[in-house]
C-alpha cells in the first residue's frame, strides 16, 4: 500500500488544519437563530393595524430564548422602534404584537390560546403540543438546524395576513 | 500499515475527539449579520448548541420530544447523509450506537445490541417508509442496501427506536424499529439531477421534481437507476479447485436495479407510491450451488401504494387513517449440479393490503390517549421451487390475515415527569400476542433526563419458516412453530454539560424467548426452522456529543454489548466492543463540508472460529460552489483494512470478505 501514507498525511494535514484555521461562518444557538426567525416572521406578517408609539414583543411564560430576544430591543419594524416585554400582565397582552409562548404545560397553553384567541397577535412556540393547539408559526428542531410550519387559518383567523414568500419557506403549511 | 497501524489512528482520532472541545467555547454574542439574513438562509443554519426540544413521531405514533419519548430513538438527517457520504440506508443507521451492519455479497443485516443472526433476513427490526411496513409478508425481512424503495439522495430523516416496540407496533418491531421519513416536495423546489461514480464501476443516476403549489398541494416525482459492477474477482479458497476456477469468481457481484418514489399531498391528504428492483449477483455459491456460475442471482421487487389522512375533529381529536397495497416479488436463480446442470428457481410472491386507524384524544388533562387498530391482508404467500424445465419441489400458496388493536397513554404526572403505558394484542394465524410497553421519563434538572423503559416484543413465525421445503434437497418445513418473544428493560441518562455538550447513556438487558431458528436435523441432513431454547443480551451505550461556533460537530459514541445464548455462549456475529467517532467541520467557508468517520467493530464469533475486529475510516468532501451545484468526493474504508463478516449455514465458507478501499464522486444540480 505505497499510496497510504501520503493519503495519511494529506488527512491529517487537513485535520491539523481545521484544528487551527479560522472557519467563516459562526454558527449560532437555537435561541438565537429563533431570534433571527422571529425578526423574519414579523417582517412577513402583516398586521391589520400598527400602534402609534412601539412595536411590542412579549415572551409568555418563562423565557425560554435566555434574553437573545433583547438583541431586537430598538430595532425598527415598520417604523416603530422594538420593545421586549417579560411577565406581562394579562390584561395588556392585548397590547402585545407578537407573543412568544412558553408554557410549562399543555393546560396553560390551552388557557393562554383561549385568551389569545382572534386577537391580531402573532403567535409563536417551540412548545410541543403548540401546533395542535393552534399556535400560528410552530419552531420545528432538527438535531442541526431550525425548521418552522405556519397555521394559515390561525393566522387568519387573528386578522393576519402571511406573506408568501415566508410559507414558501414553512416545512408545514396548515 | 507499520507506522499507522489502525489502532494509532484511533488514538489520534480519539486525541483530536477529547482535546478539540478545549479549544473552542461556544459563543455568547449574537452572530454578526444574522438579523439581517434573508429567511431562506436561516432554514439552513446549523447550530452550535444541541437542541433538546426535537420532535419524533416513531416512539409513539404521535409528536413528542426526544425528551419524552419511551425510548432512546436517534435521529440521522439529510444533512448527515451529504456530510458522510452515506450510499445506502444500512451505511446510515451504522452510524448510530449499538449498531452494526454485516453483507454476505447478496444482503445486507443490521445487526442491533448485539444481535444479528446470520441467515436470518432482518425480520427482527421492522422497517417503515412514512409509516409504511416495508418488511413483506413470506420472509419478514427488513431491507438496507439497494433494495430499500427509497433512494437514499430523498430521506429527509431516519428514525430509529431501539428496543421492544410491539406494543405499538405488532409483530417485527422487535429489536427495534427504523423509520424512512422522505423529503417532501417543498424541500427539493424544482428539478433536481444527481449523477455518481464510483469504486467497483458503481454508476447512479437520480432525477427529482419537487413542488408545492399555491393552494397548499405538495408534489414529489424522483426515479433512481443504478448499476454497480462490483468487485470483479473474488477468491474463495473453499472452491480452489481446478474444476472451480480456482476459487475466482468473476463478474458476479454485480448490484443493479431501479427505485421510484412518488409523494402527493393536499391538505390532510396524502397519497405516496415507492418501487425497487435490485438484482444482486451471487459470487459466493451459497446454497451449495455451482461455484462461479454466471446465472447465480437474486431479484428482488417491492412496490407499495399508500393513502394516508391525518386531521384533527373537533377540539380533543385526531384521526389518522392509513390504507395501503403492497407487493413483494422474489426470485433465486441458484445453479445446481447433481448429475446434470439445473437452474433451480426459487420464487416467493407476496401480496397484502395494510389498514391502520388511530384516534388521539387530549381532551383529559395531562393525558394523551391512543386506541389503535391495524389489520394486515396477505392477499398472496405464494412460494415456489423449481427447476428449470424441471420438476416443481415446492408450490405453496397461503392467504392469511392479522390484526391487532393497540391502547396508549401519554400521562404528565408532573411537568417534567411523564408515563407512558400502553398495550396491544396481536392476532395471527400462528399464534397470538399480547405486549405492554411502560415508560417513565423525568427531567430530573434543566440539563438532566432520565427514562426507565420496559416492554415485550414478539415475532409470529412467517410463512417461509414454516412451509418451506424444496423437496428434500436442503430444507424443510416445520408448521409447528411459535412465535418468539422478548423481554426488555432499559435505563437511559441525559445530561447537558453545556449547551452543546451532550452526554447520554443507555443500559439495557433483555431475553429472548423460543428464538426461531435455522438448524440442521442430523437425521437428515436438512435445514429446517424451530423454536430454539432462547438468548439475553445485556450492554451499554455511551454518547458524547460537542459542537463549536466555527461549525464544527464531534461525536464520540461507544457501546458494549454481550449477547449469550441459553448455554452461555456468545452469539454468533455479535460484537463486544463498538466504538465510533463521527466528525464534521466547514472547511474555510461554508460551502465546503468534511465528514469523517471512524468506526471500530470487535471480533465477532462465526460457525468455525472468530472474525477479526476491524477499524473502519470514511471521509467525504461535500462542495457547493454555486447555489444550485453541489459536488462530493467520497472515500470509504481508507486504510483498506481487509475485515470479514460471518456467514450462516447456507454458506460453505465461515466468513466472507468485505469491500477495500473504495471512492464515490457524486454530482447534483439544482434548476
Amino acid at each position: 500500500m505505497p499510496r497510504l501514507p501520503k493519503i495519511l498525511a494529506a488527512l491529517l494535514g487537513l485535520l491539523a488544519f481545521l484544528a487551527c484555521g479560522s472557519p467563516a461562518a459562526v454558527d449560532a444557538t437555537e435561541e438565537q437563530l429563533k431570534v433571527a426567525f422571529l425578526h423574519k416572521f414579523i417582517q412577513f406578517t402583516a398586521w391589520p393595524q400598527l400602534p402609534t408609539d412601539d412595536f411590542r414583543i412579549c415572551m409568555l411564560g418563562e423565557d425560554s430564548l435566555h434574553g437573545n430576544l433583547n438583541y431586537l430591543t430598538n430595532k425598527r419594524i415598520f417604523q416603530l422602534p422594538v420593545t421586549v416585554h417579560y411577565l406581562v400582565p394579562a390584561d395588556s397582552v392585548a397590547s402585545c404584537q407578537v407573543v412568544y409562548l412558553n408554557p410549562p404545560n399543555r393546560g396553560a397553553l390551552q388557557r393562554w390560546r383561549r385568551f389569545l384567541a382572534n386577537q391580531p397577535i402573532l403567535t409563536v412556540s417551540d412548545d410541543a403540543d403548540a401546533w395542535d393547539e393552534n399556535v400560528i408559526i410552530v419552531f420545528a428542531l432538527e438535531p442541526n438546524g431550525i425548521r418552522f410550519k405556519a397555521n394559515l387559518t390561525a393566522a387568519r383567523a387573528a386578522g393576519l395576513f402571511l406573506r408568501s414568500q415566508m410559507l414558501e419557506l414553512a416545512r408545514e403549511v396548515r | 500499515m507499520k507506522a499507522f497501524s489502525p489502532n494509532r489512528l484511533l488514538l489520534v482520532a480519539l486525541v483530536l475527539g477529547v482535546a478539540l472541545p478545549t479549544l473552542a467555547p461556544a459563543a455568547e454574542d449574537m452572530p454578526p449579520d444574522l438579523l439581517e439574513r434573508d429567511l431562506e438562509y436561516l432554514t439552513t443554519r446549523r447550530l452550535s448548541t444541541v437542541p433538546r426540544s426535537v420532535s419524533v413521531t416513531t416512539a409513539s405514533k404521535f409528536s413528542q420530544t426526544l425528551g419524552t419519548a419511551p425510548a432512546s430513538v436517534h435521529i440521522i438527517t439529510a444533512d448527515d447523509i451529504q456530510t458522510y457520504g452515506y450510499r445506502t440506508l444500512g451505511e446510515a443507521l451504522r452510524m448510530l450506537p449499538g449498531v452494526y451492519l454485516s453483507n454476505d455479497r447478496n444482503y445486507s443485516y443490521l445487526g442491533v445490541r448485539g444481535f444479528s443472526r446470520p441467515a436470518d433476513f432482518n425480520s427482527r427490526v421492522l422497517l417503515l417508509v412514512d409509516g409504511e411496513r416495508i418488511n413483506d409478508n413470506l420472509y419478514d425481512s427488513a431491507v438496507f442496501g439497494n433494495d430499500v424503495p427509497v433512494d437514499i439522495d430523498l430521506i429527509d430523516r431516519i428514525e430509529f427506536v431501539p428496543g421492544s416496540g410491539s406494543a405499538v407496533y405488532g409483530s417485527n418491531a422487535f429489536l427495534g424499529v427504523v423509520n424512512v421519513i422522505t423529503k417532501h416536495g417543498h424541500s427539493l423546489n424544482g428539478t433536481e439531477l444527481s449523477g455518481s461514480y464510483g469504486s467497483f464501476d458503481a454508476f447512479k443516476v437520480r432525477g427529482s421534481y419537487g413542488k408545492r403549489f399555491d393552494n397548499g398541494a405538495e408534489l414529489l416525482l424522483s426515479g433512481t437507476g443504478f448499476d454497480w459492477e462490483g468487485a470483479d474477482r473474488l477468491y474463495y479458497r473453499e472452491f480452489d479447485t481446478p474444476q472451480q476456477h480456482r476459487g475466482r469468481a468473476v463478474g458476479l457481484d454485480y448490484d443493479r436495479g431501479q427505485t421510484a418514489l412518488a409523494k402527493f399531498s393536499y391538505h390532510a391528504f396524502s397519497l405516496q407510491a415507492g418501487f425497487a428492483d435490485r438484482i444482486k449477483g451471487i459470487p459466493t455459491a451459497s446454497f451449495g450451488q455451482v461455484f462461479n456460475d454466471p446465472s447465480a442471482k437474486t431479484d428482488d421487487r417491492r412496490v407499495f401504494v399508500t393513502a394516508k389522512y391525518n386531521d384533527k375533529i373537533g377540539r380533543d381529536w385526531d384521526v389518522y387513517a392509513r390504507l395501503g397495497y403492497n407487493q413483494y416479488d422474489y426470485r433465486g436463480t441458484y445453479p445446481y449440479r447433481d448429475t446434470t446442470h439445473a437452474i433451480n428457481i426459487d420464487q416467493g410472491t407476496g401480496a397484502w393490503w395494510g389498514g391502520e386507524l388511530r384516534f388521539t384524544n387530549t381532551g383529559f388533562d395531562r393525558h394523551r390517549l391512543m386506541l389503535g387498530l391495524e389489520l394486515q391482508d396477505n392477499v398472496r404467500q405464494l412460494q415456489r421451487n423449481f427447476d428449470r424445465g424441471g420438476p416443481v419441489y415446492l408450490d405453496r400458496p397461503y392467504r392469511s390475515l392479522r390484526y391487532g388493536f393497540f391502547l396508549q397513554d401519554e400521562f404528565r404526572l408532573l411537568d417534567s415527569l411523564t408515563l407512558m403505558a400502553g398495550a396491544r394484542y396481536d392476532h395471527t394465524p400462528f399464534g397470538e400476542s399480547a405486549n405492554p410497553r411502560i415508560g417513565l421519563t423525568w427531567r430530573a434538572l434543566d440539563s438532566t433526563t432520565l427514562k426507565f423503559l420496559y416492554g415485550t416484543a414478539f415475532r409470529a413465525p412467517n410463512v417461509f419458516e414454516l412451509f418451506y421445503s424444496d423437496g428434500g434437497i436442503t430444507a424443510k418445513a416445520n408448521p409447528g412453530l411459535r412465535p418468539e418473544n422478548i423481554e426488555s428493560i432499559e435505563f437511559d441518562l441525559e445530561h447537558y454539560l453545556t449547551p452543546s455538550t451532550r452526554l447520554a447513556a443507555a443500559f439495557y438487558r433483555y431475553k429472548l424467548n423460543r428464538l426461531i431458528g435455522q438448524v440442521n436435523d442430523p437425521s437428515d441432513d436438512l435445514l429446517y426452522y424451530r423454536n430454539l431454547s432462547g438468548a439475553d443480551g445485556m450492554g451499554m451505550e455511551l454518547e458524547a456529543e460537542h459542537r463549536f461556533a466555527d461549525g464544527i460537530r464531534a461525536i464520540l459514541g461507544y457501546s458494549l454489548q454481550r449477547a449469550q445464548d441459553s448455554r452461555g455462549a456468545a452469539l454468533l456475529n455479535s460484537p463486544e466492543h463498538m466504538l465510533k467517532l463521527h466528525l464534521s467541520a466547514p472547511l474555510a467557508s461554508d460551502e465546503y463540508r468534511l465528514g469523517w468517520e471512524t468506526l471500530y467493530f470487535d471480533q465477532r464469533r462465526s460457525k468455525q472460529g472468530k472474525v477479526d475486529g476491524y477499524l473502519l475510516s470514511n471521509l467525504n468532501l461535500v462542495a457547493t460552489p454555486l447555489p444550485n451545484l453541489s459536488v462530493s468526493l467520497g472515500l470509504y474504508n481508507l486504510w483498506n483494512v481487509r475485515y470479514r463478516d460471518p456467514v450462516g449455514d447456507d454458506f460453505l465458507q465461515d466468513r466472507i470478505l468485505q469491500d477495500g478501499r473504495g471512492f464515490r464522486l457524486r454530482l447534483t444540480v439544482r434548476f
